[in-house]
């Protein structure tokens, strides 16, 4: 029962990505890839891992499916969006289809011929533990262990955003989107986005020894932060640009410190002092997850750039 | 097989049906505001009756809170949203399709009418 379930999946998702990809209207492509996004973290659950089950839910299903059909909304609006592309040549969908089948072989011969590691990384992780500040492995590996891996990550978050706010002009940075003036879209939002914050702030907690941490509560507060700009309420007018920047810095300026305060005692870069290790974990993640959060909506209000028409939103006459 | 059992597939079984009416009027019915209809109502019962056959698998109050939860905030969700998508599709002027004997701007005229006559909610 439990393998024709897995059957079931694994043939869907191969069947979405395929939908996708050969769709020639980009609005299906886009539904299709959100679909997909969802699917995928059904199938990380399957696996036993949750954690990135609840990432790939929220970021790249929720977050990054937001972005795209904000794209496509914003090409309409300007009218940059062809339609009828031409089909692909032939010799570029053979090339296409061989290539596809050799990386898939490839990958399967690699997966079939693993090596046995040299050590065994589960068994080192399980007896590293106590020493860790948290009870959740992957918490554990992520923030401790390989925190090396996740300073560099947040590190390529701000570089993506700093990109982004050097390419934004000072005509682009007010907010085009009028925002929907509709009574029961803002009489939900009082129960949706305290909901919303509590969940946030739940799934950082809950980190420590469950499912959940920072990247997953950051794009949770990342969801209310766009709902709210959806809706016409500017998160961007309450508090000032400097506010906002030094957000988006917080985390990684956080991280950073912390990192690099255990020089000054004379550890290693990117150690916890004894017994303080937990403590210091919990700081970083809120950090984290208030830059993250922020990080996220910036990536997506640096996208609404104002149309080169004229703005054809806002005319909802009752 | 016990009787619980029995009874919690016939709750999943028939939650999981209501599912596929509600595609299946998504697929079949002519204009968005059928479409919305159908998916909507369909999906919000389709879950509560999977989320009723759901509580007796763990019988833990938190569990059976959370679950319940879920079924709330989805419910108010898919409210909201087939609200939106049903208000914008009337400010874009999506037509109605029209029934039997009606020309469509007959249908959506009459129902602008009766809409305006009973809406109570205020302009701004």
């Amino acid at each position: 029962m439990n393998l024709l379930i897995d059957f079931t999946l694994l043939i869907g998702i191969l069947a979405i990505a395929l939908t996708c990809l050969i769709s020639r209207s980009l609005f299906r492509s886009v539904v299709f890839f959100i679909l997909l996004g969802l699917m995928l973290a059904i199938g990380w659950i399957r696996l036993g891992a949750p954690d990135i089950a609840l990432a790939e839910a929220a970021i790249g299903a929720g977050i990054t499916g937001v972005l795209l059909l904000d794209t496509l909304g914003h090409l309409k609006k300007t009218g940059n969006l062809e339609n009828d592309e031409p089909a692909p040549g032939r010799k570029r969908l053979i090339l296409a289809i061989v290539s596809s089948f050799t990386l898939v072989g490839l990958l399967l011969w690699a997966v079939f011929n693993q090596p046995t590691p040299a050590i065994n990384i589960h068994l080192l992780v399980t007896e590293a533990m106590p020493e860790s500040g948290v009870s959740h492995p992957i918490t554990a590996v992520l923030l401790n262990f390989r925190s090396y891996d996740t300073l560099l990550e947040v590190g390529v978050l701000v570089l993506a955003v700093l990109v982004g706010l050097a390419l934004q002009t000072d005509q682009q940075a007010q907010d085009s989107l009028p925002g929907l003036p509709n009574p029961l879209l803002h009489a939900c939002l009082t129960l949706l986005i305290p909901a919303m914050l509590i969940t946030s702030m739940y799934l950082l907690w809950a980190g420590a020894d469950r499912p959940g941490g920072a990247f997953q509560a950051g794009a949770m507060l990342a969801a209310a932060f766009i709902l709210l700009h959806i809706s016409g309420i500017k998160l961007s007018s309450q508090v000032s640009h400097r506010m906002m920047q030094a957000g988006l810095l917080l985390g990684f300026g956080v991280f950073l410190a912390v990192a690099t305060s255990s020089l000054i005692g004379g550890r290693p870069l990117l150690t916890y002092p004894e017994g303080g290790a937990g403590m210091l974990i919990l700081l970083i993640e809120l950090a984290l997850t208030l830059s993250i959060g922020l990080i996220l909506l910036s990536l997506f209000t640096i996208a609404n750039s104002p149309p080169h028409h004229k703005d054809q939103g806002g005319d909802h006459g009752h | 097989m016990t009787l619980l059992m029995i009874l919690q597939s016939i709750l999943l079984i028939s939650g999981a049906l209501m599912f596929l009416v509600g595609s299946i009027g998504l697929v079949r019915f002519p204009d968005t505001y059928t479409r919305i209809h159908a998916l909507t109502k369909a999906d919000n019962v389709g879950l509560g009756l999977i989320v009723i056959g759901l509580i007796p698998a763990s019988f833990s109050v938190l569990v059976t809170l959370k679950i319940l939860l879920i079924w709330l905030l989805v419910m108010l969700a898919s409210a909201l949203s087939g609200h939106l998508v049903a208000w914008e599709a009337r400010a874009q002027q999506v037509p109605l399709k029209p029934s039997e004997g009606e020309s469509s701007k007959e249908t959506f005229s009459k129902r602008e009418l009766s809409t305006k006559e009973s809406s109570d909610e205020p302009s701004d």
